[in-house]
C-alpha cells in the first residue's frame, strides 16, 4: 500500500512515531501525481517538485525541533479559486490565466502555518460557474472513480483527494459543488457555516452564498482539517466570532443517541432518483439502529430554494465579475481603440459562455421593474426558507437529505443545457441560501458509483454533524478503501471501450 | 408672468477618518499616484471590504447637527457601472436605507433648508488625462469615505445656496469630520436647479449641473440656468432633462448627457458586509462628543463676552479661532481687546502668511500675557504691535522679548520729567508756539520726548507731563 493511500491521521501517527518522513510522505504523494495526472486531471498547477520537497525538509527540521502545526507535514492541494501569494490562481479562467495574487487567502495562510505541504492548485468550473469542471477554460477533470461521469463542481479538488493525489483539498461551495462532488468521488465534504471560515482571498461569483469548505477521505481528517481554517478573521466583514472548538474532540465515541434526526426526502420541486432514495432510507436506518430518533420532515418553501437561489446566484455573479475589464490585471484585449471597447474586448474574450450567461441573466434580475422584482422576490423567498428550517431546528438537531438528485451525470451530456447543470445542486442551495452548514458523507455504491447522504445541521453546528457523520462512518467500517480509485485500470478500461484514449490528453502549460 | 427658481443640492463630503472605508490606506491628499493602495481598495480578486466604524460615526454626527433621524439599522448597497477609476465596477454606496434622512439647516432669517438624506459611500480614483492622449489612473482616493447630503429643493436664489453652503462647510469642520476643501475636492456640489412660475402653472424641466468648484460658481450656476429656464420657457420651449457642466472660463453651462432613460446601476445590498445596527447608546456616545455648533457659540459669544453681531461672527467662523478666543479669555478680562487684537493683528498677519491657528507657535496664555503687559501699561501700543509680530515668527514669550528689546514701557513720572523737561529746555521756539495757541506744536513736543525715550515712554504721562511743564515754566 502506498503512502498515498492513507488518511491524513494515518499520516500524522506515521510521522509522530517516525516511521516515516515528512519527504517520503510527500515524495510518494508526488510520484502519484505524476502517475495519474495525466488521466484524472485534477491539478491546474502543480508547483515545482524540488520547492516543494524543501519544503518538506523544512518542516521535517522544525517537526523535530518543536511543536509544530495540527496538520504539519500533510500535503494539501487548494482549488485554484483560493489566493496564493506568488502562484498563480486562474480560478479556471482565461481571464485569470496569468494571475499571480500578491497575497495568500486567509485559509492559505493558517494551512502554511500549520505546516501543511501545498502541491498545487485544482481545476474547476471557471469562477465556479457550474457543476462538472466542464466549464474550465482548460480543461475538464475526469472522476477517478469512473471516467464516464462528472466529478462535480469541485470536481478537481474531488479527484485529487480521492485519486490520491492529495491527502487533503479545500475548495468552494456556492449551491453545493464540494458536497456534490464529495458524493461522486465517494469523499466526505463539508461546507461549514457562512461565517465561520474567512472567505477572504477566495475569488468567487456568490459571495453571499459561498463557503470554503473541505474535502477528505474520512470525517476524522475533515474534523482535523478544520482546527486547522475555523475561527474569526478581521479580513473578511462576515466572519463570525464563536467559541472555539476543537472537532476532533466533538467526535467523541461517535455516538448518536438520542440525536433527533429529521429525513427530508421529498419537497425539493424535482424528482429525486430512487436510487438515491434508496440510499437515504438505508442511511436513516442505520441511525436509528445507532439510537437516533429518526421522523420525516416537509419544508414547505423548499422547492422555491433553487430558483431563488439562481436569481440571487446570477445577480452577485453580475457584479462580482464586473471588475475584471483589463486594466489593472487579469486578461487584456490588445485589439481596443479605446476604453470601452477594451472593456467589451476583454470580457468578450476572457469570459466563457457560462460566466456571460449568468451575468446577462443577473444583470436582467437587477434592472429596474421585472427582473428586480423578481430580485426580490427571491430574497423574500431566502427569509422564508430560512424560517422554515430555523422551526425544524427547535424540534430536531439535524436533517439527513439526498446530496444530488441522481447519480453524477455522463460527461458533456450536460453542456449545454444550462438548467440541467444547475438542478444537479436542487438538494444542496437551500444549506447556501441559509447560511447552513451541510456535510456528505459516503453511503452507497450502486453500479460502481459512490452516493453520498447530507447531513445538514444549524449554525455553527458542525461539531454535532461530524459527531453523526463519524458514528455513520464506524458503523460502515470506516473509510471504504474500495471507493479509493485505481485510474491506471480505469484507463485501460476505457482504452478497450471506446479506443480513441489520448484525445486532448497535452497538458496545457499554465 | 414671475418665476421662482428651485434649487436642491448634492454634496459630496470626504470625511477626515485617517483610513479608507474598507482598508487599513492612508487618506492623505497629495501622495505620489498610487502609493495609497492595497489589494482591498484596488478590488483585486478575493479581497474583501472591512467597514471602518469611524466613518460611520463621522455620517452619523453629521445627522446629528443637521437634525437628522439617524436610521436604527442601516445597510451598504452596491452600485454597478464600468468607469477606469472605479476598480471593483460597482461603488459601495446606499440605497434605500440611508443612515440619516429628514434634517434640516436654518438659514440666518430662520428659513429651513430640509435635508432629504445623508448617506456614506466610497470615492473613486481619478483620471489623468496626458497631453499625449494617454490616460493614467491614480486609486490613491479610491475607497477614501465620503458622504454624500442631499437637501430638498428648498433653495430660492443663488444666495440662499451661497448661505446655506457656507453654514454647511462652517458646521462640518466644527464637528471635525472634514476639512471641506473644495480645491482639494474634498467637499463636492452639485446642483439641480428648474424654475416654476408663481401659479406653478408653468415649470422647467429639473436640469443637473456638475463641475462646480467654488461657492462662487454655484452662485453664478444657479442664476445662469435660472435665466436660461426662464427664457425657455418665455419662448414656449424647455430645458431637457440632462446633466450639463459649468465652465468657469465662459460662465456658462453646457450640455454633457440627457438624463432621459437614465442609466440602471442594478443597486442590490452589498453581500461583503453585514448591515449596520445603530443602537441609541452609540447615537448618545456621539451627540456627546458634538460640539457647540456654529450658530449658537456666535450668540453665546454676543451675549457672554459683549461682542458685536459682527465681531461674534468673525470670531466664530472657524471652531479654532472661536476656541482660541475662549482660551485667551479664560486668562485675560477685557473681551472686546481680546476680539480687537484678534481681529485686526492676528487674522491680518494669518492671512498675510496664509497660516492658520493651528499653526501658531505662539500659545493662547502669550497672546493673554501680551494683552496684560499693554493693559498694565508695561508696554506701548506701538511696541506691542513689534513684539506680537517677534511673537508671531519666533513663537518667544512676550515678556522674553520685552526684555531682550528692553521695550519696557517708562511709565515713571520722574524719570519722564528729566525727558520732558530738557525737550522744553532744547525748544524754546515750539514751546512759545503752543503758548500761542499752536495745538500741533504739542504733537511735535511730545514726539521729541518719545523720540528720546525710543519709543519707551508712556505717551500718555508724556503728554500730561509735557501740559503741565509748560504751564509751570509760565508762571516761573
Amino acid at each position: 500500500m502506498g503512502l498515498w493511500e492513507h488518511t491524513v491521521l494515518e499520516i500524522q501517527k506515521m510521522l509522530k512515531a517516525k516511521t516515516v518522513s515528512v519527504r517520503e510522505v510527500t515524495e510518494d504523494v508526488l510520484d502519484r501525481i505524476e502517475q495519474v495526472e495525466h488521466s484524472t486531471r485534477a491539478y491546474i498547477h502543480i508547483c515545482d517538485r524540488e520547492e516543494i520537497l524543501e519544503k518538506a525538509s523544512a518542516v521535517e527540521e522544525r517537526i523535530q525541533n518543536q511543536n509544530t502545526g495540527g496538520l504539519a507535514g500533510i500535503p494539501t492541494a487548494l482549488q485554484d479559486d483560493i489566493c496564493t501569494e506568488g502562484i498563480t490562481t486562474t480560478c479556471g479562467s482565461k481571464m485569470l490565466e496569468k494571475f499571480v495574487p500578491p497575497y495568500d487567502a486567509e485559509v492559505a495562510r493558517r494551512l502554511l502555518e500549520e505546516d501543511c505541504i501545498l502541491l498545487g492548485k485544482t481545476n474547476l468550473d471557471a469562477f465556479g460557474i457550474g457543476a462538472s469542471t466542464e466549464n474550465s477554460a482548460f480543461y475538464p477533470t475526469n472522476n477517478p472513480l469512473n471516467k464516464e461521469r462528472i466529478p462535480g463542481g469541485a470536481g478537481g479538488a474531488a479527484a485529487a483527494v480521492a485519486a490520491g493525489e492529495a491527502f487533503f483539498a479545500l475548495a468552494s461551495d456556492a449551491a453545493g459543488a464540494i458536497r456534490q462532488s464529495a458524493s461522486y468521488c465517494g469523499l466526505v465534504g463539508l461546507k461549514p457555516t457562512y461565517g465561520l471560515v474567512s472567505r477572504y482571498g477566495l475569488i468567487t461569483h456568490a459571495p453571499s452564498l459561498v463557503q470554503i469548505g473541505i474535502l477528505t477521505k474520512d470525517v476524522q481528517d475533515c474534523a482535523a482539517v478544520l482546527n486547522g481554517i475555523a475561527g474569526y478573521d478581521e479580513k473578511d466583514g462576515n466572519s463570525v466570532a464563536t467559541e472555539k472548538i476543537d472537532y476532533p474532540e466533538a467526535l467523541g465515541e461517535g455516538n448518536v443517541k438520542g440525536i433527533r434526526i429529521g429525513i427530508l426526502s421529498n419537497d425539493f420541486g424535482m424528482e429525486i432518483d430512487p436510487k438515491i432514495q434508496d440510499g437515504i432510507e438505508k442511511a436513516a436506518e442505520a441511525f436509528e439502529n445507532l439510537g437516533a430518533q429518526i421522523e420525516s420532515i416537509r419544508v414547505p418553501h423548499l422547492q422555491y430554494g433553487l430558483p431563488a437561489h439562481l436569481v440571487i446566484a446570477a445577480a452577485e455573479s453580475s457584479s462580482a465579475l464586473g471588475r475584471f475589464d483589463g486594466i489593472r490585471y487579469g486578461y487584456h484585449s490588445e485589439n481596443a481603440a479605446d476604453i470601452e471597447e477594451l472593456f467589451v474586448k476583454t470580457r468578450s474574450e476572457g469570459f466563457g459562455k457560462a460566466e456571460k450567461m449568468w451575468m446577462l441573466l443577473g444583470g436582467y434580475m437587477l434592472q429596474r421593474g421585472k427582473g428586480a422584482e423578481r430580485y426580490q422576490k427571491a430574497l423574500k423567498l431566502r427569509a422564508q426558507l430560512r424560517k422554515d428550517f430555523m422551526q425544524i431546528f427547535e424540534s430536531f438537531d439535524l436533517i439527513l437529505a439526498p446530496v444530488c438528485p441522481g447519480l453524477p451525470p455522463e460527461k458533456e451530456k450536460q453542456m449545454d443545457e444550462f438548467l440541467k447543470v444547475y438542478q444537479n445542486y436542487t438538494c444542496t442551495a437551500a444549506a447556501n441560501l441559509i447560511g447552513l452548514p451541510a456535510l456528505s458523507i459516503p453511503c452507497d455504491i450502486q453500479q460502481g458509483i459512490p452516493i453520498g447522504v447530507q447531513l445538514i445541521g444549524g449554525f455553527f453546528k458542525e461539531g454535532l454533524i461530524l459527531q453523526a457523520a463519524y458514528a455513520f462512518e464506524q458503523m460502515q467500517g470506516g473509510f471504504q478503501r474500495k471507493f479509493n480509485c485505481n485510474p491506471e485500470k480505469l484507463d485501460a478500461q476505457k482504452k478497450n471501450n471506446t479506443g480513441n484514449e489520448g484525445e486532448g490528453r497535452e497538458r496545457n502549460e499554465i | 408672468m414671475k418665476y421662482e427658481v428651485w434649487v436642491g443640492l448634492e454634496i459630496h463630503v470626504e470625511l477626515l477618518t485617517e483610513s479608507k472605508l474598507f482598508c487599513g490606506c492612508s487618506t492623505a491628499y497629495g501622495a505620489e499616484p498610487n502609493t495609497r493602495c492595497c489589494p482591498v481598495c484596488l478590488g483585486l480578486p478575493g479581497t474583501l471590504p472591512v467597514l471602518n466604524r469611524k466613518a460611520i460615526e463621522y455620517g452619523i454626527r453629521t445627522g446629528i447637527a443637521l437634525d437628522c433621524q439617524i436610521a436604527k439599522r442601516s445597510k451598504l448597497d452596491r452600485k454597478n457601472y464600468f468607469y477606469p477609476d472605479l476598480p471593483k465596477a460597482y461603488q459601495i454606496s446606499q440605497y434605500d436605507q440611508p443612515l440619516c434622512e429628514k434634517g434640516f439647516l436654518s438659514l440666518e432669517d430662520g428659513k429651513r433648508i430640509g435635508i432629504r438624506r445623508i448617506h456614506i459611500e466610497e470615492d473613486a480614483g481619478k483620471l489623468l488625462h496626458q497631453e499625449d492622449g494617454t490616460t493614467w489612473i491614480d486609486y490613491n482616493r479610491a475607497g477614501v469615505p465620503l458622504i454624500e447630503i442631499v437637501t430638498e429643493p428648498d433653495i430660492r436664489s443663488s444666495e440662499e445656496a451661497a448661505e446655506f453652503l457656507e453654514n454647511l462647510k462652517q458646521i462640518l469642520q466644527y464637528i471635525e469630520v472634514s476639512d471641506c476643501r473644495m480645491e482639494q475636492g474634498s467637499l463636492r456640489c452639485d446642483i439641480n436647479v428648474n424654475v416654476q412660475s408663481a401659479d406653478a402653472s408653468e415649470r422647467s424641466e429639473i436640469v443637473e449641473i456638475k463641475n462646480l468648484n467654488s461657492f462662487k460658481a454655484v452662485a453664478k450656476a444657479i442664476e445662469y440656468e435660472a435665466k436660461r429656464h426662464i427664457n425657455l420657457l418665455k419662448e414656449g420651449k424647455n430645458t431637457l432633462k440632462e446633466t450639463r457642466r459649468w465652465d468657469e472660463s465662459k460662465n456658462q453651462t453646457i450640455g454633457m448627457r440627457s438624463k432621459e432613460g437614465a442609466e440602471d446601476y442594478r443597486y442590490f445590498p452589498e453581500p461583503d458586509l453585514s448591515a449596520i445596527e445603530i443602537d441609541e447608546e452609540w447615537i448618545a456616545e456621539i451627540r456627546e462628543t458634538l460640539p457647540e455648533l456654529p450658530r449658537q457659540r456666535k450668540e453665546r459669544f454676543i451675549k457672554d463676552y459683549g461682542l458685536s453681531s459682527y465681531d461674534a461672527a468673525l470670531l466664530t467662523a472657524s471652531k479654532e479661532t472661536a476656541d482660541f478666543f475662549e482660551e485667551v479669555a479664560e486668562r485675560f478680562h477685557d473681551k472686546k481687546m481680546i476680539s480687537n487684537w484678534m481681529i485686526t493683528e492676528l487674522y491680518g498677519r494669518l492671512n498675510r502668511s496664509g497660516e492658520e491657528i493651528k499653526d501658531l507657535k505662539f500659545s493662547a496664555q502669550d497672546f493673554a500675557n501680551l494683552l496684560q503687559l499693554i493693559d498694565n501699561k508695561a508696554i506701548s501700543n506701538h511696541a506691542a504691535k513689534e513684539i506680537f509680530r517677534e511673537m508671531y515668527e519666533t513663537g518667544k514669550a512676550p515678556s522674553q522679548i520685552v526684555s531682550e528689546k528692553d521695550w519696557k514701557q517708562i511709565s515713571d513720572e520722574r524719570e519722564i520729567q528729566l525727558l520732558v523737561g530738557k525737550v522744553i529746555e532744547e525748544n524754546p521756539q515750539s514751546v512759545i508756539d503752543y503758548k500761542n495757541g499752536k495745538d500741533r506744536a504739542l504733537g511735535f513736543l511730545v514726539g521729541q520726548a518719545m523720540k528720546a525715550s525710543r519709543g519707551k515712554a508712556n505717551p500718555k504721562i508724556v503728554s500730561k507731563l509735557m501740559k503741565e511743564m509748560i504751564e509751570q515754566s509760565e508762571l516761573k
